[in-house]
């Protein structure tokens, strides 16, 4: 199994098969940035919220501007088209408040303050969570500016996402 | 340092072939020339973008070479895909797939060479033109004539009369005509003039009225009037009783006719096309066919010759047979060996094309799936070899030339004597290819 065998995967969305791949390459190399960023948006494609969760973590108390400066088209990231499918898709509000966790996470793909504002949601439904404290106080000092700050420009609002680069 | 890595760009540049790598995220870090004069896309154009969003192939989400191979650990070769150029227009292509490894044996890219097969597509879609004429099969001078002379008159509304022995296809040949017409999307009805007697072919041609006759319990409209603005076939229409020849020659000077048991006179514009497998002249002496119904039949004649006549055209009537029994048989069987081949090139088929027909039905169901079939399995009138002679010797003494050795012509005439595309034409090796140039002098 390896990591390009994953990349492919991720890159013809096909999380399903993605996800184990990247799972044991993750074991093979656990310091892997590039490996877990996928593997994370893999796990909220495949209902894996729990494990998403704590990697999601574990990447952005690592370095939190390798998925803030993630580029739609340079990194083929898929985050704006899945964003988009979520907030418009059929769900009603109450359900939708089922899927803060997830678009917290895929939001900081594309815009770090989006991300903050669903993870407030979700920390307010499960305030005992403890892994959704950790990522809400790390996304505040980060916007805060108490955490190092480099160059977010190249970060889209996934609202504008029209589907044209993918 | 290694020549090869002094000159890597050169080299690769040189290759007639597209190729192009990538790195482990899929992005591409090499481009030759030949890629670009494929594609369209300049070399600074592409790198450092995904493959998938440069080349837009259908297999990069359902198989990607690349992928084939990570997960096979086997290369690929001559794999079939589709590529989008820079202005959009679909190349087909052939790929080899190859993944790049590490020192410590992890894939770190891949590499992928591929041939353009635009122009190959062009001449195998021009010779699969000219092998078929709206499903008629058939790639021979005689029958070749046949097409031109449909599309000459595809226009017209002119009446024509198709004569030919049984067998030999002439509904098909009115098939292709009306296919090949300005009526293509009209009505197009049939009717085999000799299997009616008088009053019934009456009433079906040009219908009755309610109490006409005995059984006439309602209106009814005859194949005239369902025709309308569209195409009447007459089959064996030398067939057709006297008295019902006068009444269908009027419809084709005048267009009108009456119902049976009716004296309104109806009009009509629908274009007859007639055929027989009589012979003429004799009819026309013996007064069985009216003279003044055939000329106005005999607009444009078209006469389709007996398959012994067209010898050249068997092996793709043998193809195209063959391929239609595999589809209702599901089973797989595309060839013949040659000795069976032989055997039918030189059969007299007085059947015609029907008979090859039923000839290869009862072999096909007679030969296990992927196999070829052979000469045992032959009815045995085929098999009778001094009947064939004999009637060869009698009927086809212009048969000094193989129709294989004729077939290889047509092709490297093609081809342009390109000895490679030829194999691939034929579907054989160069090597293959190269005995039977040198077995019939062609070398």
């Amino acid at each position: 199994m390896s990591e390009m065998l994953g990349n492919q995967y991720f890159m013809a969305r096909k999380y399903e098969l993605a996800e184990p791949v990247l799972e044991s390459c993750l074991r093979k190399y656990p310091d892997n940035k590039s490996i877990k960023k996928k593997l994370i948006v893999c796990y909220t494609q495949t209902g894996k919220i729990e494990q998403a969760l704590p990697t999601f973590l574990s990447l952005i108390k690592d370095d939190i501007e390798f998925i803030i400066n993630t580029d739609p088209i340079d990194d083929d990231c898929p985050c704006p088209e899945l964003i988009y499918d979520l907030e418009n898709s059929d769900n009603s509000k109450d359900e939708l408040m089922f899927e803060y966790e997830k678009l917290g996470i895929l939001w900081l793909y594309c815009d770090v303050n989006k991300s903050f504002f669903y993870f407030k949601k979700a920390v307010s439904l499960m305030p005992d969570k403890t892994v959704l404290k950790s990522i809400h106080v790390i996304l505040k000092n980060y916007i805060d500016g108490t955490s190092p700050k480099k160059n977010i420009s190249k970060s889209i609002s996934a609202t504008q996402y029209n589907g044209h680069y993918f | 340092m290694p020549l090869d890595t002094v000159y890597k760009s050169e080299i690769l540049d040189s290759l007639g072939e597209g190729l192009f790598t990538v790195d482990k995220n899929f992005k591409i870090n090499f481009f030759n020339k030949a890629a670009e004069k494929i594609t369209g896309y300049n070399r600074d154009d592409v790198i450092g973008k995904y493959c998938k969003h440069v080349f837009k192939s259908e297999l990069c989400f359902s198989d990607c070479p690349i992928a084939l191979v990570l997960k096979s650990t086997k290369n690929l070769y001559d794999f079939e895909s589709k590529i989008v150029s820079r202005t959009g227009e679909k190349i087909p292509i052939k790929l080899n797939s190859a993944v790049l490894y590490s020192e410590a044996q992890e894939p770190v890219g891949g590499v992928i060479s591929f041939r353009d097969l635009s122009e190959l597509e062009k001449i195998k879609s021009k010779i699969t033109k000219e092998k078929q004429f709206h499903g008629v099969i058939g790639h021979g001078k005689k029958m070749r004539e046949i097409f031109e002379l449909i599309r000459e008159v595809s226009d017209s509304s002119a009446t024509i009369l198709i004569h030919g022995e049984s067998g030999t296809g002439k509904e098909m040949i009115a098939n292709a005509i009306v296919k090949a017409s300005a009526r293509a999307n009209q009505s197009f009805l049939k009717i085999n003039c000799a299997v009616f007697p008088e009053n019934l072919l009456g009433s079906e041609l040009f219908g009755h009225v309610k109490g006409a006759f005995t059984d006439a319990v309602k209106d009814r409209p005859g194949r005239f009037e369902l025709a309308d603005k569209g195409t009447l076939f007459l089959d064996e229409v030398a067939e057709m009783p006297l008295q019902m020849q006068i009444q269908l020659l009027r419809v084709l000077q005048e267009g009108t006719f009456e119902r049976i048991g009716e004296s309104k006179t109806r009009k009509v514009d629908v274009r007859v096309i007639a055929a027989t497998n009589i012979d003429i002249d004799k009819a026309l002496k013996n007064g069985t066919f009216r003279e003044d119904l055939y000329y106005r039949l005999n607009v444009i004649p078209i006469h389709v010759p007996p398959l012994r006549e067209r010898v050249e055209d068997i092996p793709l009537l043998i193809e195209h047979f063959l391929a239609k029994f595999s589809i209702i048989y599901k089973k797989h069987i595309t060839e013949l060996d040659d000795e069976t081949m032989e055997k039918m090139l030189a059969y007299y088929w007085g059947g015609n094309v029907r008979e090859l027909e039923n000839v290869l039905e009862f072999m096909f169901v007679r030969t296990s799936a992927g196999q070829k079939l052979t000469a045992e399995k032959l009815p045995r009138q085929i098999c009778d070899c001094k009947e064939i002679v004999t009637r060869k010797a009698e009927t086809q003494p212009e048969y000094d030339v193989l129709p294989e050795k004729r077939e290889l012509i047509r092709i490297l005439e093609e081809v342009h004597w390109n000895k490679s595309k030829a194999a691939e034409l034929i579907g054989v090796g160069r090597t293959t290819l190269w005995r039977k140039l040198k077995k019939y002098g062609l070398d």
